[in-house]
C-alpha cells in the first residue's frame, strides 16, 4: 500500500455514460472516493450499479466520460470512433503486409505463390475492406466515396480474375503491373515494420495516445479489486489457489524461472503461498485452504471471494452486493470483516442492497436510479431525502410521507 | 495431494515406473522384441502429443480439433531440413520447435477473443490448411510421395540406429515435457491458465493478461507436438501427408479425454493403454477394415463423455 | 478475339449453372448445421455423417444392397425418413444426457458420434467409391434439359435445383407459420424462458433434428447421384463445406445458410475451375477462417448477447 493520507483523493468518476445501442444504462454519474473511506452505492433493481462497476475496472469501458484513479486516467480521451478507426487501419495494414509476401515470392515462384495470392485476394480482400473501412463512413462523405471504389474496385478485380485468370498464368499477371520490380523489397521493408507495427498498440503508453483502453488485468494491478454480485470464483479450484491467484499480479515468475527451478521463482510461490494463506485468515478461512472453492458454503464463497480481492493489494475495493444472501448473522460478520478491511488502510466502494449493512457502514453514500444520480451524502441525508424515497416506494409514498 | 504434483517429488511413484521403462529394452521378449519397442516407442511420442494437447483444452479449456498440424508441420521441417541439409537432429529440432512455437503464436493471435466453439472450428481449419499446403506445394515438400529416407537420429557424431537408441532419446524427450508441464502446473502460470479455464472475466479481474496466457499456452502446446513431429520423422524416417489426418487430432484428443481433460498423468495413462491398443487392432483387423478402429474411438469418446467425463484419472479431487 | 470470348463466356456460364447446383445441396446440409446450433447452440459435427448415411440409404435401396430393390420415389422417401430418425436418434443417445453438462463435453461428443458413424459406414458399406447400377436411376435424369450454346443443364440439375427450392419452401412454411416452427423460434431466442411458457424443449429438438437430418439425408442422395458416387468419407468434406456456408451466413439463420451455400458452392466451383483445383477444399476452409475471425455473426448473423 502506498500509504496516501486519509481523505486524498483516490477515484474520481467524471460524467460517466454507458450506452448499450440505444439504451443508456449510466447517465453522466459523477462520483468520488477518498483514501480510507467507505463509500456506498445504492439503487434499485437495474439502476445500473453494477453497469457501472463494469465500466471502473475496464470490463465494458464506459461510452464516455473520465476516470480517474490516484493519477492516471482509466478511460481514453479519444472518441470509440477514431479509436475504431485507427484499430482498423492498424489492422489493414498488418493484412497488407501479410498479402505482400505471396505477392513478392510470386515473382521469384510465380506457379506456387500466384495461386495463393489470388486465393487468399479473392475470398479475403474484398470482405476485408468492407469491414475494415465500414468505419470510415461514419466520417466525411468522401470516404463514403473511397469505400465505395474501393468495394467496386474489388468486385471488378474478381470479375477480371475469373474471367482471364488462365491468361494471366502464361503471360505473367506481373507484366501488367508496372510497378512489380519493387514488389520484393517493398514487400521486406513491410514485413520488417509490420512487428514493430503491432508491437506499437500493445505499448501501454501509445495504446493511451491511441485511447485504447486499459485492460482490466491491468487496472487491477494499479490497484482496484472487485468482488461480483454472482459469485464469480475459479470453482474447481481450492481456495488457496484461488488467492493465490489474486498474488498473480504482484508476482514476476517467468516461464524459464519456472521451468528450471530458479530459487528467485521458487521464493517467489512460497511467498504468495504465506500471503495468500493470510489473506484467507484474514477473512476468517484459515480452515478450509485446501477446500475446492466450488463446494464451500455460499457465505464462505463470499469471503473467499474478498480474499482473493485483497490479495491483489487494491487500494481502492470494489465490492458488489457482498451481503446478498446473508443471513443476519453472516451479514454482521460481513460487516465486521469490511471494518478491518477499510482499517487496513484499503478505500471500499460496496454496493449493497441490504440497508442496514449499508447505513452502518458508509461513510457516504451515492444513490442512483435509471443510470442517474439521484442523491449523495451521508447516510443520514439520502434516508430523509424525497428523491431517494421516492425512487424506492414510489412517488406515492413519498407524497405520503411529506 | 494429486498424482500430477507427486511425479517428480514421491519417490515411491516414479522410482518404479521410471524403472519400468529404462528396462523395458532389455527384456527378453524373443522375436517379439523388435515390435513390442517399436510399440513402446509409438506410446512414448504419443505420450508427448498427448502431453502437448492437454496444455491447451486441458489447462486453458479452449478445444484444439487441429494438433496433428503442429506434429505434421514438426515432422515436415524435421524431415526437409535432414533430407536438404544432413543437419544432425540437435539442430534440426530446435529448428522445428521454433517454427511449431511460430505457428501456433500465428494461429492464436487472432482467435484470442473467440468462443469454444468458434476456436475448435478455427484450429480445425487451420490445421487442414497446413496439411493442404503440405500436399499441394510440390516444390517444397513433394507433396503426395512424401519424404523417405530421413536419416536416423543421431548424438556426438554417432547414429543412433539401435532401436533402443531411438527409444531412449523419446524417454528422454519425454521426460523434459513431463518436467515443463509439471513445473508449470503448480506454478503461477499454471494458475493463470486455469483461471482463463474457469472463467475468463474473473481472471482478468484478479490481474492476469488472458491474451498473453493464452499466447504461451498456445506456444507451447505448438512446440511439444513440433517436437514430436521432429522425432518422429527422424525416426520412421519418411513422411506422408496422410500420416497427418483430421483422425490423428481426434485419436491425441481421445488419449486426453480417456485419461482426464487437463490430467498429465491422465494423459499418459491414455497413450500408455490406447496407443498399444491401437497397435494390437492394427494387426487383428483385416487390412480393409483397419481404419474401422477409429470406431472404437469414437465410441469411446462417447461413452467418456456420457458417464464419466472427467476421465480416468481426473484433475479434481472428490 | 470476339470468339475467344464467347468461349470464355460459356465456360463461364457452364461452371455458374454447376456452381448453383452444387450451392442449392451445400446450402441443403447447412440449414440441418444451423437449425441446431440455433436450437441448442451446438455444432453438431455428426450432421454431415446423416447425409452420408442418407447417400447409402438411397445406393443401398435402389442397388439392392439389403436383398431388396425399391423404385426410385420410394428408395429417395424412405431414406429421407430413416434419415430423420436417425437424426432424432443421434439426439436422444449421445446430445440428450450432456444438455446441462459444459459445451465442451457435447462438442467432443458431436466429433466422436461422427467418427462412430462414419467408420460404421466403412464397416457396413466398405471403402470403395460404389456407384448407382445404371438401370436404376430413371434415364432421363442424364439427358439435357437445357441447351444454350456450349451450356449444358442436364435434368438432374433441374431435379436438383427444383428439389432444393422445394425443401427450402417447405421449412420457411414450417419454421413460420405451424406450431413447432413458433416454439423452434421460441426456444432459440430464450430456451429457459420457453419451457416456463409450456414449450416441451425436447420434443421440440427433436423435431428439429428431423427436420435438419432428412434435408441433410436429401442432399447425399442428390449429390451420390449427381458425382454418382458414394462412399464412407464423403460426409467429412460435405460436412466441413456445408458448415463453412452456415458460418458464412451466420449460424443459427436459416436464411444465411442458404445464401452461403450459394456463395460456397460458386467459389468452389470458380476457384476449382480458374484458381486451383487442389485448393478447392481450402476455399471452404479459409472462408471459414476468415468469416469467424472477423465477424464471428456472418451476414445474417444475431449480434450476440453480451454475458458479463
Amino acid at each position: 500500500m502506498a500509504g496516501r493520507k486519509t481523505g486524498e483523493l483516490l477515484l474520481k468518476a467524471h460524467k460517466v455514460v454507458k450506452t448499450f445501442g440505444g439504451l443508456t444504462a449510466v447517465k453522466e454519474v459523477s462520483l468520488e472516493v477518498r483514501a480510507g473511506e467507505i463509500v456506498g452505492l445504492i439503487g434499485p433493481n437495474g439502476a445500473g450499479k453494477t453497469t457501472f462497476f463494469n465500466c471502473l475496472n475496464a470490463i465494458a469501458g464506459p461510452t464516455s466520460g473520465e476516470i480517474m484513479f490516484a493519477g492516471h486516467s482509466l478511460v481514453s480521451q479519444v472518441s470509440p470512433a477514431t479509436r475504431l478507426l485507427v484499430f482498423r487501419l492498424g489492422a489493414l495494414f498488418a493484412l497488407l503486409s501479410l498479402l505482400w509476401l505471396p505477392l513478392a515470392l510470386g515473382v521469384v515462384w510465380p506457379e506456387t505463390f500466384f495461386r495463393l495470392e489470388a486465393v487468399l485476394a479473392l475470398s479475403g480482400l474484398a470482405f476485408f475492406r468492407i469491414y475494415l473501412l465500414k468505419p470510415l463512413s461514419h466520417f466525411r462523405a468522401w470516404s463514403r466515396l473511397l469505400l465505395l471504389i474501393f468495394v467496386l474496385a474489388d468486385g471488378l478485380w474478381a470479375v477480371v480474375w475469373l474471367w482471364r485468370s488462365p491468361d494471366f498464368a502464361e503471360v505473367g499477371f506481373f507484366s501488367l503491373f508496372p510497378f512489380y520490380p519493387l514488389l520484393v523489397p517493398g514487400a521486406l521493408l513491410i514485413l520488417i515494420a509490420a512487428p514493430f507495427f503491432l508491437l506499437m498498440f500493445n505499448l501501454p503508453r501509445v495504446r493511451e495516445a491511441f485511447g485504447q483502453h486499459l485492460r482490466a488485468d491491468v487496472i487491477t494491478a494499479l490497484g482496484v479489486g472487485r468482488t461480483f454480485q454472482n459469485i464469480r470464483l475459479f470453482s474447481s479450484l481450492s481456495a488457496l489457489d484461488n488467492v493465490k491467484l489474486g498474488r498473480h499480479c504482484r508476482t514476476r515468475a517467468n516461464f524459464f524461472g519456472i521451468v528450471l527451478a530458479l530459487p528467485g521463482a521458487r521464493k517467489e510461490e512460497r511467498d504468495s503461498a504465506e500471503k495468500a494463506a493470510e489473506c484467507l485468515r484474514f477473512v476468517g478461512l484459515g480452515k478450509q485452504l485446501e477446500s475446492r472453492a466450488g463446494s464451500l458454503p455460499y457465505g464462505d464463497q463470499r469471503r473467499l471471494e474478498i480474499a482473493r480481492a485483497l490479495a491483489t493489494e487494491p487500494e481502492l475495493l470494489l465490492l458488489d452486493e457482498p451481503a446478498a444472501g446473508m443471513n443476519p448473522t453472516e451479514s454482521a460478520g460481513l460487516i465486521n470483516l469490511i471494518r478491518r478491511i477499510s482499517q487496513a488502510g484499503i478505500a471500499v466502494l460496496i454496493i449493497e442492497h441490504d440497508m442496514k449493512v449499508v447505513m452502518n457502514l458508509a461513510d457516504r453514500i451515492y444513490v442512483l436510479d435509471h443510470g442517474e444520480l439521484i442523491a449523495s451524502g451521508t447516510p443520514a441525508e439520502v434516508r430523509s431525502n424525497p428523491l431517494v424515497i421516492e425512487a424506492y416506494l414510489g412517488a406515492q409514498h413519498a407524497a405520503a410521507q411529506a | 495431494m494429486h498424482l500430477d504434483d507427486r511425479l517428480f517429488s514421491d519417490k515411491k511413484l516414479y522410482l518404479p515406473l521410471l524403472a519400468a521403462v529404462l528396462l523395458l529394452p532389455w527384456v527378453p521378449m524373443g522375436l517379439a522384441g523388435p515390435y513390442v519397442l517399436r510399440v513402446a516407442t509409438l506410446t512414448l511420442v504419443y505420450m508427448v502429443l498427448a502431453l502437448g494437447l492437454n496444455v491447451v483444452p486441458g489447462f486453458t479449456g479452449l478445444l484444439d480439433l487441429g494438433y496433428v498440424g503442429f506434429f505434421g508441420l514438426g515432422a515436415y521441417t524435421a524431415g526437409l531440413l535432414t533430407v536438404h541439409y544432413q543437419w544432425s537432429i540437435w539442430l534440426v529440432l530446435p529448428l522445428a520447435v521454433m517454427n511449431g512455437v511460430f505457428w501456433g503464436v500465428l494461429r492464436g493471435a487472432p482467435t484470442l477473443r473467440l468462443g469454444d466453439d468458434y476456436f475448435a472450428i478455427v484450429t480445425f481449419g487451420f490445421s487442414e490448411l497446413i496439411i493442404l499446403v503440405i500436399r499441394n506445394e510440390l516444390w517444397l515438400t513433394r507433396g503426395p510421395m512424401g519424404v523417405p529416407g530421413i536419416a536416423r537420429p543421431d548424438f556426438c557424431g554417432a547414429v543412433l540406429d539401435q532401436p533402443w537408441q531411438a527409444y531412449y532419446l523419446i524417454l528422454f524427450f519425454l521426460l523434459l515435457v513431463l518436467w515443463v508441464v509439471v513445473r508449470i502446473r503448480s506454478s503461477r502460470l499454471g494458475r493463470a491458465w486455469f483461471a482463463i479455464r474457469e472463467d475468463e472475466i474473473a481472471a482478468e479481474c484478479v490481474g492476469v493478461n488472458v491474451a498473453n496466457y493464452k499466447i504461451i499456452a498456445f506456444a507451447l502446446s505448438a512446440a511439444i507436438g513440433a517436437l514430436a513431429g521432429a522425432f518422429y520423422a527422424r525416426w520412421f524416417r519418411f513422411v506422408h501427408p496422410d500420416m497427418f489426418k483430421f483422425w490423428e487430432s481426434i485419436l491425441i484428443l481421445c488419449l486426453i479425454v480417456f485419461g482426464g481433460m487437463g490430467s498429465i498423468s491422465g494423459a499418459l495413462l491414455g497413450a500408455f493403454i490406447l496407443i498399444p491398443l491401437t497397435e494390437v487392432l492394427r494387426i487383428v483387423l483385416p487390412d480393409s477394415l483397419s481404419n474401422a478402429r477409429y470406431l472404437l474411438f469414437g465410441l469411446l469418446i462417447v461413452c467418456m463423455m456420457r458417464w464419466r467425463p472427467a476421465g480416468l484419472l481426473p484433475v479434481e479431487k472428490e | 478475339m470476339l470468339t475467344a470470348i464467347f468461349e470464355q463466356s460459356s465456360l463461364f456460364l457452364q461452371q455458374l449453372v454447376n456452381g448453383i447446383t452444387l450451392g442449392s445441396i451445400y446450402a441443403l446440409i447447412a440449414v440441418g448445421y444451423t437449425m441446431v446450433y440455433g436450437v441448442i447452440q451446438l455444432i453438431n459435427f455428426a450432421h454431415g455423417e446423416i447425409y452420408m448415411l442418407g447417400a447409402f440409404l438411397g445406393f443401398s435401396l435402389l442397388s439392392g444392397f439389403f436383398g431388396f430393390g425399391l423404385p426410385f420415389g420410394l428408395a429417395v422417401a424412405v431414406s429421407v425418413v430413416v434419415c430423420a430418425l436417425a437424426g432424432v436418434l443421434l439426439d436422444i443417445v449421445a446430445y440428450r444426457p450432456l444438455r446441462r453438462a459444459p459445451r465442451l463435453a457435447a462438442l467432443i461428443t458431436a466429433i466422436g458420434m461422427s467418427i462412430f458413424l462414419q467408420n460404421l459406414a466403412l464397416l457396413i458399406w466398405g471403402g470403395q467409391i460404389q456407384s448407382f447400377p445404371q438401370h436404376t436411376i430413371p434415364p432421363f435424369l442424364g439427358e439435357p434439359a437445357l441447351l444454350l450454346g456450349d451450356v449444358v443443364v442436364s435434368w438432374l440439375q433441374v431435379v436438383i435445383l427444383t428439389t432444393a427450392i422445394f425443401l427450402m419452401l417447405a421449412l420457411h412454411l414450417i419454421v413460420h407459420y405451424s406450431r413447432i416452427g413458433r416454439a423452434m423460434r421460441a426456444i432459440a431466442q430464450d430456451k429457459t424462458a420457453a419451457s416456463l411458457m409450456g414449450v416441451d424443449v425436447d420434443r421440440v429438438v427433436s423435431y428439429t433434428f428431423a427436420l435438419g437430418s432428412g434435408l441433410g439425408g436429401a442432399a447425399g442422395i442428390l449429390v451420390g447421384l449427381y458425382y454418382n458416387a458414394v462412399y464412407p468419407t464423403m460426409g467429412y468434406f460435405a460436412g466441413i463445406k456445408a458448415f463453412a456456408a452456415a458460418v458464412l451466413g451466420g449460424i443459427g439463420s436459416i436464411p444465411g445458410a442458404i445464401l452461403g451455400g450459394g456463395i460456397l458452392g460458386l467459389a468452389e466451383v470458380f476457384g476449382g475451375g480458374y484458381i486451383s483445383s487442389s485448393y478447392s477444399n481450402g476455399i471452404a476452409y479459409a472462408v471459414m477462417i476468415l468469416v469467424i475471425l472477423v465477424k464471428p455473426t456472418g451476414l445474417f448473423g444475431r449480434q450476440q448477447r453480451d454475458k458479463a
